[in-house]
């Protein structure tokens, strides 16, 4: 029953707490965030994760300019980079590493790819909301959710499934 | 082992401390503004609704420790992410209201009162935060108590007030000197989780506090759901059962002797 609870999306749960103000809110945000940080900072725990930072740090400079792709394309602004960055950190460990992009719309994409029909692609735009759609066989699913610092529950039920098989 | 499903049961009574270790409460709904989040025209229609919170700051959003990079050296940044809200102060410093574009946030530190004025007061200027930024919906509820135990320093274990794991490593008689423990579990048929942090903080060179045992219990909402006073109200009140049964169930008994 622990497996189970632990294999549970239930898990991913809790990465930014209910938002205290007192010192002792602050301390414990500050333990916690040490603490998740090590283990990412692991291969083993946080899969490469660092691996998307990285990324993204490279998406940020090369497509921070207006047409970056020579046919017109908007710049990514500053605080879609941060969003994307929040995104990433929220994500639970033990989670697969997405590969990250660019659009010409100047929003930034994470794919989550297994295959050609087991795909999922997240948009992150500068005003915090996420647009996704994935192919996982012959179903598709899209939506969009406001990102307040938790990955949305859709979203990580369908990552889960891109890598079920 | 097949886990016994639970149930709240909102009649069942709770012990009344009168020397609760509550160092913050604290209720937040996030959910985002729905009109232009502006501060002249936010604080132009706060300020005189809140005679009772004469503090009040603007709140901006920073990010602290970028540090990725390939094939550089750590870099620490810190940014301004521009104005996210307005944090409202009361004149005894006990209440905090957060009234961002994200959602609000209330809190009631030391001394905490009792359930009834925590939550009135949350819920009158919930409601004026939701007629200001016009949600949609409430993405996440969440409803969290802070504990703070005071510990001296060659005072009684840590184990003496909290159900913990008294041995660490078998077969090792080592002594902890310190700790972050943090379970995640969810509620069985309800849309709930319970986030239970026990830590030790060190001792504050300000405010005379010697080492606090702190046991952070966080209940929060796991579905979004609509803006009815019912739905908040029910979901606050059963939430509120799960943060006390979590209290009562991480404490030992001498612990409650001594809050009593």
């Amino acid at each position: 029953m622990t497996l189970a609870t632990l294999d549970s999306p239930q898990l991913s749960y809790g990465a930014t707490p209910t938002r205290g103000a007192g010192p002792e809110a602050r301390f414990i945000a500050k333990q916690s965030e040490e603490d998740r940080r090590r283990l990412r900072e692991a291969h083993s725990i946080g899969l490469g994760a660092e691996r998307a930072f990285e990324e993204l740090f490279v998406v940020a400079r090369e497509c921070g300019k207006p047409n970056w792709d020579g046919y017109g394309a908007q710049a990514v602004q500053e605080e879609t980079c941060w969003q994307a960055y929040r995104f990433l950190e929220a994500l639970p460990l033990g989670i697969p590493v997405p590969t990250v992009g660019a659009e010409a719309d100047g929003h930034l994409t994470l794919e989550w790819y297994q295959n050609p029909v087991r795909v999922l692609s997240v948009s992150i735009s500068s005003n915090g909301m996420v647009y996704y759609a994935a192919l996982i066989g012959s179903s598709k699913r899209s939506g969009t959710e406001p990102f307040l610092g938790e990955v949305p529950k859709d979203i990580l039920y369908i990552i889960r499934r891109v890598f079920s098989a | 082992m097949v886990l016994q499903t639970l149930k709240i049961d909102l009649t069942e009574q709770f012990p009344r401390l009168s020397h609760a270790p509550i160092a913050e409460a604290v209720i937040e709904m996030r959910a985002h503004a729905e009109v232009p989040w502006e501060e002249s025209g936010i604080r132009g229609q706060l300020v005189p609704l809140l005679p009772g919170y004469p503090k009040i700051e603007s709140q901006s959003e920073f990010e602290h420790e970028m540090q990725f990079g390939p094939g550089q050296d750590t870099m620490q940044r810190h940014r301004d992410l521009g104005w996210r809200g307005l944090r409202c102060e009361s004149a005894d410093n006990v209440h905090m209201a957060q009234f961002n574009r994200d959602g609000f946030v209330f809190s009631r530190l030391r001394p905490y009162d009792h359930w009834e004025q925590f939550h009135a007061e949350a819920i009158r200027l919930w409601k004026i935060h939701r007629d200001l930024a016009a949600p949609s919906g409430i993405q996440r509820l969440g409803l969290r108590f802070i504990n703070r135990i005071e510990l001296p320093v060659d005072g009684p274990p840590p184990d003496d007030y909290l159900r913990m794991p008294s041995e660490v490593l078998a077969g090792m008689p080592l002594s902890r000197v310190g700790f972050f423990h943090r379970d995640v579990l969810a509620v069985q048929g309800y849309p709930y989780i319970v986030t239970i942090v026990r830590t030790v903080q060190p001792i504050q060179v300000t405010g005379n506090k010697g080492f606090g045992l702190l046991l952070d219990i966080d209940v929060f909402s796991t579905e979004p759901f609509d803006l009815r006073d019912d739905l908040l109200t029910q979901r606050l009140v059963e939430m509120r059962w799960l943060k006390n049964k979590a209290f009562f169930g991480s404490i030992t008994q001498q612990a409650l002797e001594t809050f009593q």
